[in-house]
């Protein structure tokens, strides 16, 4: 170490020195960091405000709001409004029996002695939280918050409110004391196909308030003229598959369902199976003309009654003449239909055709209250038969409607959504259930029953309607009931390329003047679809249909006509395996 | 060993804690401010809400149909519709604007007016 700039104290120095200050910088530095880091966990601890507030009085964000349910035009069905309602931090509360006597005193209907029972309970128990009184009014809200009472606060909850009243009661639902769904839409909601709609802000339904009004309206009236037991109303669009409006009465108000008596609550339209009678026609002759075996015009020789084993089968309206298989349809012949399923095959076409359509399912909308399909299972000849025109099978009303329109729509499957599709949107491509030559043949015939059959009086001015009646006998104990009947009817508008679907259904309706003193299907529901289609077309924005339309289907008719005067019945009795 | 760096570092330290305590403060400062206009919000949503549902209530169907009559509303009707078929042609609409005027033998001028015509066959583009 020779003339070095180094300090020659520290060269000299002791190495055991030199260590010993090494040590202590080290420490040193260890301690500064230690301190150091205590220190800022100490800023990190710094409480927070929201810790020294009781649990209760910071009322957290309720869970997860429900979506809003807007109708297609975007009026407001469903909404979740912030109502006040009582609550209390037991353990803030030191004297129970005081508090509950003030309470008691402030808010109407509350019982001093029980609020005190409970709040003890509660207090004994550790609980930090207690409802009082769900939804006060403002008034009762300021009268407490003046009072001032430690431990009692005011927590503000969402509950559900329904601006439309009873409007949509069967569609949209109700939801229970914890806005969970227990009815209609809400309750797919919270437990079914709608599930995973759950999230959204809002679901835009396909139902259309003022169609849905206008039925309402309608048959309601009807409901009340025929003083029937129950009504069901239902349009539907044919081209997408939505439902426009779905109305069952009696119906009730949401807003207050505790209230609705179950008969108020049932929804008849998918909750309810009826055996609909001569509706069914309608599926029935589609499956005959189907199998290419049995044709519009073919004519048959009606019997006076059909036996078949020991049951014997007639018709209302006795037919005096050969009916071609227009003619069966339109005039709701039941022995026709029957021979012309059997001519076109019998049980396995029929079955065939009313399993394409869906009549052996349940309804796949989004509602939980839909009822299956009530059905047999052996077709031997009798029941064949009778299924043919609507007995022996009870579906839900809106299961039919679904079936008729994916037979005079395009002819394919179609299933009824209550979520509305985006605009311009045509049904899904669903399997095929019938030829388009079917289709058309179905439209004449329903157009033929409105122009010249049992449905005269669903004529509406500007349109052209189609459609089919059904008075089917109810069933009772130990068979069918006398003057019970279920009175319907299913049109379609325009008819020659429907658009919608409009059926009406009264249940256990009284003969009265209006309907000339009958109970029929064509003098009680085909009123009703006639004036609700004047009503929702202009609405729709459907146009007039052209004349020409219907000129072409009256030609038609008369052709037909003119057949039957020269030729003699094609099929008779004979031909027919059903003979007994 | 000078005690320079110990002090040093004593007051580095000192001035870190206290920016971040400053920090912190500020931080604070805002989450409160934030959590009140998150209030404000919320509250302004619940009344949005409770004023859309006053709405839904006050145009409820059967209320305008009490006061249709007043509102001057009436329902709408087929035959207010036309079908596009009907319409006259484009081109007598153009001359319906247009006036002529003629010359008669005594020298008066008049104006005719052109009309619209409305063809008898009013559908006839219907069939396909």
């Amino acid at each position: 170490m020779s003339g070095g700039t180094l300090d020659p104290t520290f060269a000299r120095e002791d190495p055991a020195l030199r260590n010993g200050r090494v040590r202590i910088a080290v420490l040193s530095a260890l301690f500064a960091l230690l301190f150091g880091a205590i220190g800022f966990r100490l800023l990190h601890l710094a409480p927070e405000e929201r810790e020294l507030v009781t649990p209760a009085a910071s009322a957290p964000e309720p869970e997860r709001r429900r979506p809003d349910l807007l109708d297609r035009n975007g009026t407001l069905l469903a909404t979740d409004i912030l109502v006040p309602s009582l609550a209390a931090d037991p353990q803030l509360i030191a004297d129970p029996k005081r508090t509950a006597e003030r309470l008691a005193r402030l808010v109407p209907g509350l019982d001093a002695a029980g609020l005190e029972r409970r709040l003890v309970q509660a207090k004994a128990a550790g609980r930090r939280f207690l409802w009082i009184d769900h939804r006060i009014t403002p008034a009762v809200q300021r009268a407490v918050l003046d009072a001032g009472l430690p431990g009692v606060v005011i927590r503000r909850a969402d509950h559900r409110v329904y601006p439309k009243g009873a409007a949509a009661a069967h569609l949209v639902g109700f939801v229970d004391i914890d806005n969970r769904g227990l009815a209609g839409f809400e309750h797919a909601l919270d437990f079914g196909r709608a599930k995973s709609l759950r999230s959204r802000e809002e679901i835009v339904l396909s139902l259309d308030l003022r169609v849905q009004e206008v039925v309402r309206e309608e048959l309601g009236r009807a409901f009340r003229e025929f003083r029937a037991l129950g009504a069901c109303g239902i349009v539907l669009d044919v081209a997408t598959g939505e439902l426009l409006a779905l109305v069952s009465l009696p119906d009730f108000d949401p807003n207050f369902a505790a209230r609705a008596r179950a008969e108020q609550r049932k929804n008849r339209c998918t909750g309810g199976s009826y055996e609909l009678g001569s509706l069914f026609k309608v599926l029935s002759l589609a499956a005959a003309l189907e199998t290419g075996k049995v044709r519009t015009h073919q004519r048959f020789d009606i019997p006076p009654a059909l036996v078949i084993g020991r049951h014997r089968i007639r018709d209302v309206h006795p037919a005096r003449r050969p009916y071609s298989v227009a003619e069966i349809f339109s005039h709701s012949s039941n022995i026709g239909t029957a021979l012309a399923v059997f001519t076109a095959g019998g049980a396995e076409p029929l079955r065939a055709m009313l399993a394409r359509v869906g009549l052996f399912e349940r309804a796949p909308i989004e509602l939980l209250e839909v009822a299956r399909p009530q059905l047999q299972k052996n077709w031997p000849d009798v029941v064949t038969a009778t299924v043919s025109f609507g007995h022996g099978i009870a579906v839900s009303p809106l299961r039919f409607a679904e079936a008729v329109a994916s037979l005079v729509g395009e002819g394919t499957r179609i299933d009824a959504t209550l979520l509305a599709r985006p605009p311009g949107s045509v049904a899904t491509s669903g399997p095929r259930v019938a030829s388009p030559r079917t289709v058309e043949e179905l439209r004449w015939m329903m157009w033929l029953t409105v122009a010249e059959g049992t449905a005269k009086r669903a004529a509406v001015p500007g349109y052209l309607v189609g459609g089919k009646t059904g008075t089917a006998d109810k069933a009772g104990r130990g068979g069918y009931r006398r003057g019970a009947v279920i009175a319907s009817f299913v049109g379609v508008f325009p008819v020659h390329n429907p658009r919608y679907l409009v059926l009406a259904m009264l249940d256990e309706p009284q003969a009265t003047r209006a309907s000339g003193g009958t109970r029929f299907g064509g003098q009680i529901a085909a009123p009703v679809v006639a004036a609700i289609i004047s009503r929702i077309g202009p609405l729709l924005g459907v146009p007039p249909t052209a004349p020409v339309y219907e000129a072409r289907y009256r030609e038609r008719w008369q052709a037909l006509k003119a057949q039957a005067a020269l030729s003699r019945p094609e099929v008779h009795l004979a031909a027919v395996d059903a003979r007994p | 060993m000078s005690p320079a760096p110990a002090i040093l570092s004593g007051l580095l330290a000192l001035v870190t804690a206290a920016a971040v305590f400053q920090l912190k403060h500020a931080v604070r400062e805002r989450e409160r401010e934030l959590a009140a206009i998150r209030q404000a919000i919320a509250e302004e949503r619940a009344r949005i809400r409770t004023l859309r549902a006053d709405i839904a209530w006050l145009a409820r169907p059967e209320r305008i149909a009490a006061h249709a009559k007043e509102l001057a509303l009436e329902p709408m009707r087929v035959d207010r519709l036309i079908r596009i078929e009907e319409l006259p042609d484009a081109l007598h609409l153009e001359l319906a604007g247009r006036t002529l005027v003629v010359e008669l033998a005594d020298g008066d001028a008049i104006e005719l007016r052109l009309k619209p015509l409305l063809l008898p066959q009013a559908h006839k583009g219907a069939r396909p």
